[in-house]
């Protein structure tokens, strides 16, 4: 599916065409950053044609903001905004997009290493020690929702800080937290589903659930 | 946030949920440096927990590595049909339609 094949986006038009000066300034200010773009870009896709669609998108977008663009901003970090932004409406006509709620991070923890301890016991845990997860991570990311997935991307992908991540997203610093704690863990939940799949899952008993040291009182 | 072994007071001992609840805070290193020293003091102490924040680290480690490469020629060719948008939306005023090459 491309971006362009759905989208009231590509075919929105440009209020003010920008003169052929001001196209030269965007693209010696912008175009240093289109391999940090589009590494970005299949990070969120992991699907290169959709992440192409989307690097276009994005800069021709950032053209038609381009006077918004104050001289002291970051162009990376504006250009990331830009994709993230594009990214964001094109999933919110896709079914699996859901809006992310705030929830309670520590909890989020907790059901993570619930999960850990119960995947231990079927054997689906050893997935990282038996498995090549290049696989299973493009398609564990590929069906994060779409607000976890900037969050997840940006922090463990991309290696950004939570501020950092903060500034793209547009969205607070705990938000960005509570966020890629729950994508984490649907991440962790994914790939336990994946390893189930490919047969990895034993026979073992399981433990007595009195055994388990905590509790996920409020499975969320 | 935390900066290495405090050379304060033993922490405080905690119980293997609170423990499991600071797992991403603890691995991210946004603990205070107290709290931070309660998970590392429970972690050396308890045989249960150990594999959940090893498990998680390790998912981390994965993510990191997981970053798309872009070859050489991708993102040549990537620049040519962006450039090439730019110049057509510039030219015409108004997005194309459909701006795959």
């Amino acid at each position: 599916m491309h971006i362009t094949d759905q989208s009231s986006i590509a075919s929105s038009p440009v209020p003010a065409p920008a003169g052929a000066v001001s196209r030269d300034d965007f693209e010696r200010l912008t175009m240093p950053f289109l391999a940090d773009v589009a590494r970005f870009a299949r990070s969120l896709t992991r699907d290169e044609a959709r992440a192409d669609d989307l690097v276009q998108e994005t800069y021709l977008r950032a053209l038609q903001g381009w006077h918004t663009f104050r001289d002291d901003a970051d162009p990376r970090r504006w250009l990331f905004t830009v994709c993230h932004h594009v990214f964001l409406r094109t999933m919110q006509r896709d079914s699996r997009y859901e809006f992310a709620p705030d929830d309670d991070p520590e909890l989020d923890s907790l059901v993570t290493a619930t999960a850990h301890w119960k995947a231990q016991e079927s054997g689906v845990a050893q997935i990282l020690e038996q498995m090549d997860l290049g696989r299973a991570l493009d398609q564990a990311i590929a069906n994060l929702p779409a607000h976890y997935r900037g969050a997840v991307v940006l922090v463990d992908v991309a290696g950004q800080t939570y501020e950092e991540a903060a500034c793209v997203l547009g969205i607070p610093v705990g938000t960005v937290r509570s966020r890629l704690f729950r994508g984490r863990r649907m991440l962790q939940d994914e790939l336990f589903a994946y390893a189930r799949d490919a047969g990895f899952e034993t026979a073992k008993m399981a433990r007595d659930p009195k055994s388990l040291p905590f509790t996920a009182s409020k499975e969320i | 946030m935390h900066s290495g072994n405090s050379e304060h007071a033993p922490p405080h001992p905690i119980d293997c949920e609170t423990a499991v609840r600071r797992l991403w805070d603890y691995l991210d290193g946004r603990l205070p440096e107290m709290t931070h020293g309660e998970v590392e003091a429970h972690l050396k102490s308890c045989e249960l927990c150990p594999p959940h924040f090893v498990f998680a680290f390790e998912m981390r480690k994965a993510l990191a590595a997981s970053s798309p490469s872009l070859s050489v020629g991708d993102e040549a060719r990537l620049r040519l049909r962006v450039r090439g948008a730019l110049e057509r939306v510039t030219s015409n005023g108004a997005h194309n339609a459909d701006p795959r090459p």
